[in-house]
């Protein structure tokens, strides 16, 4: 029987590795202080499974994700620990184009199972690769996976998917979603890569966000709910993307805004508003609107606070929207 | 300012005319002045309102087409999506007092979002009146919803709802089947060929005395020969001496053909009570056929042609037309202007024959004259070779005798 009790995102993340784990003796984990556990995802992890199991490695991303790619060819699969996911950008090469292509490149006649992850997002008052949000640049990739859970219970059943898929999959989330509590079952259960989640049902318009996001929009439909009846969509993997599900959202409130977190410039929203228009035109009733970060360094400190997408930035767009 | 309404005191142009930007365009009457709007940019003028109307302002008064497509679409009263509609404010001498009306003189079209395009094409809306009251002016849903509940009657309740004074509808002919491709050749010929006509007369009286000959011997020759028959034979014999009409114009070179391939247009009944339909078999080698020959092959075309037995290898090839309006012209000296059947050249019409006086060696006598009109693409033929081409017909057709040489 499923038993539901309310854990933090992060532990969360942690129950799905020690299930994939204790599951698959194949799957392991190699990062930056992981046996210390420094983020709460591994504390413990190595003295569960040991220092085999779970690996410390150097401060060298290139490095590690070429050791990771090296053991998933050998048959086992890895789990790459970047802490900020910014930091994978070191390993460009190999997370960009290396490890994405891989199975493409070798005549689809081998699998690359591995999973890459890291924390992301603004408003920490850091910034550059301790906040930057790569999703828009890894999905400019073909062939590599990115998802990003917006609630613990989304946490544990897509990290799940991300170790039994067969290919690169960078699992992402945000870093002040990390102390974020939900249910979540105990069970083993997976969330499929590539269907997205309607997480507020509404009518009057559309609200496309991921990770903290979701969060901030769920905040705003609350709030105006007697006004206007806003509809929160979760995309929850920006590769594979769902457009159905935001279709059919569209269909119903025939506006759309999306807020990504990432920079405005050829980032994820832009691509699903290009999409939205190719696929969704005749549904739409307004141009669609998007709520992003300015095409500006993040700038960390407090000024994060007047570059962030935050619940008033939405709430103005959604009312602009539908004006 | 301060202005509510204006009358219409005169065009300063004709209905269809082409107008350049701030030409002067109408002259309205306020309650204080009388002022000349001028033209608020280049196109085709479709009035809306006439002289002596009084408008208030801001309603539209005409509406000015880009292209001459598109003005004969809005006077066929279709969506006119394009035309920028000019509404004034006559203090200034200015057109337009309004972010929205701007918009749509600038832009030329009309801004509505897609999915208000979509509710509007599905209840067949015209959004040219819907005012928008999105964002800049643009229609949105619901601007789209509040035309149609306002709308005096769906199309669908016509029979119940129409009184005295509005439209209401017959019949509806989808534009489909033989009324969908005959509309799109004749907009593909008059599109494409430098259409240009001559008219003239034959005195066919000894062509009809001919024909008596014939007739009285229809026993014999196992038919009532037709006068068509004989024009077939004139056209083709014309073609002999002026080639250049047998021809056919595609992809930027002119084909003289060397046999006569007679395309014969074939009026038909439509499908229901108000359509009608349109077909042109080809009669082949009518350069080497005679009178007889022609006939009996006109008849077998037209006879399949009715029964919806043409194969399209009946209607291929054709070398010139001829457009006879014999059948249902009116009894007067009447001809029309048809369209070309591309790549053809030359259509030939010829109409029916009237009896009318004509002068002849001073005198004026009743002679059996039978009015001929010629459609030719000035492309690629000129005028002095049609006029060969006009007196060739004119000598056959009044010495039928020449026929046989």
């Amino acid at each position: 029987m499923t038993n539901e009790r309310e854990i933090s995102l992060t532990e969360a993340i942690r129950e799905a590795i020690v299930e994939e784990m204790q599951r698959d003796e194949s799957v392991y984990m190699l990062g930056i202080c992981i046996q210390a556990g420094t983020f709460p995802h591994t504390k413990g992890l190595c003295d569960q499974f040991g220092s085999r199991r779970v690996v410390d490695t150097p401060l060298a991303e290139p490095g590690i994700v070429g050791c990771a790619m090296g053991s998933a060819q050998e048959g086992l699969r890895p789990i790459v620990d970047f802490m900020y996911s910014g930091f994978s950008y070191f390993a460009g090469s190999e997370v960009f184009l290396q490890a994405s292509q891989y199975h493409f490149m070798h005549g689809s006649q081998l699998p690359l199972p591995m999973v890459m992850m890291g924390t992301c997002g603004v408003g920490r008052r850091v910034a550059n690769e301790h906040a930057t949000l790569p999703y828009g640049a890894l999905i400019h990739h073909p062939a590599i996976k990115v998802c990003m859970p917006s609630t613990p219970k989304d946490a544990k059943g897509l990290m799940k998917a991300a170790i039994r898929d067969n290919n690169p999959v960078f699992f992402l989330w945000h870093i002040n979603t990390m102390m974020l509590k939900g249910m979540v079952p105990d069970e083993d259960y997976i969330i499929p890569l590539g269907v997205a989640d309607v997480k507020r049902q509404g009518t009057d318009v559309t609200v496309l966000a991921s990770g903290l996001q979701v969060q901030n929009a769920l905040k705003v439909a609350e709030q105006l709910k007697d006004e206007i009846s806003i509809e929160v969509v979760d995309p929850r993997s920006f590769e594979p993307f769902d457009c159905e599900t935001l279709l059919r959202s569209i269909e119903k409130t025939s506006r759309l805004v999306i807020v990504d977190e990432d920079w405005e410039r050829a980032g994820f929203a832009a691509e699903v508003s290009a999409q939205i228009m190719e696929k969704g035109y005749d549904l739409l009733d307004a141009p669609v609107k998007r709520v992003c970060h300015p095409n500006m360094p993040i700038p960390g400190g407090y000024i994060d606070a007047y570059t962030l997408p935050t619940p008033e930035r939405i709430e103005a767009a959604v009312r602009e929207i539908c004006r | 300012m301060g202005m509510s309404e204006g009358t219409i005191v005169g065009w300063a142009v004709a209905e269809g005319t082409l107008v350049e930007r701030d030409q002067p365009l109408v002259s309205i009457e306020t309650e204080k002045v009388t002022t000349e709007l001028p033209a608020p940019s280049r196109g085709y003028v479709h009035m809306t309102a006439k002289v002596g109307d009084v408008l208030a302002v801001e309603k539209s008064m005409g509406q000015i087409a880009d292209t001459e497509d598109e003005y004969r679409s809005l006077v066929a009263g279709g969506a006119s999506p394009s035309a920028a509609r000019f509404a004034s404010e006559p203090e200034k001498g200015r057109v337009v007092a309004d972010s929205e009306v701007i918009t749509r003189a600038t832009c030329g079209r009309i801004r509505a979002s897609g999915l208000a395009k979509v509710i509007a094409r599905q209840n067949q809306l015209d959004l040219t009146p819907v005012v928008g009251t999105g964002p800049g002016g643009r229609i949105v849903r619901r601007d789209v919803m509040e035309a149609l509940a306002s709308r005096t009657h769906v199309v669908a309740e016509v029979p119940q709802t129409a009184n005295a004074g509005t439209m209401r509808e017959k019949a509806r002919i989808p534009l489909t089947g033989m009324r969908k491709v005959i509309a799109e050749r004749m907009l593909t010929a008059k599109t494409t060929a430098a259409h240009t006509y001559a008219f003239f007369e034959a005195d066919v009286g000894k062509l009809l005395a001919a024909r008596q000959t014939m007739l009285a011997r229809e026993e014999e020759l196992g038919t009532r020969v037709s006068l068509l028959a004989f024009q077939v034979r004139a056209v083709a014999v014309a073609c002999r001496h002026v080639p250049i009409c047998n021809s056919t114009l595609s992809n930027d070179v002119i084909t003289v053909w060397d046999n006569v391939n007679v395309g014969i247009a074939v009026a038909l009944p439509g499908k229901g009570e108000y359509d009608s339909g349109l077909v042109v078999p080809v009669l082949r080698n009518a350069q080497a056929k005679g009178i007889l020959e022609i006939d009996q092959e006109i008849k077998e075309l037209v006879g399949r042609a009715r029964k919806g037995e043409l194969s399209a290898a009946d209607m291929a090839d054709g070398t010139i037309t001829l457009s006879s309006t014999g059948g249902f012209a009116p009894g007067a000296w009447a001809v029309s202007t048809p369209l070309l059947n591309l790549p053809q050249v030359v259509n030939f019409q010829p109409g029916s024959p009237i009896e009318k006086p004509v002068a002849v060696d001073g005198q004026m006598v009743l002679r059996s004259m039978l009015p001929c009109g010629l459609s030719f693409d000035h492309r690629a033929v000129d005028g002095a070779p049609i006029g060969r081409f006009a007196n060739k017909l004119i000598d056959l057709l009044s010495n039928p005798e020449l026929m046989l040489l």
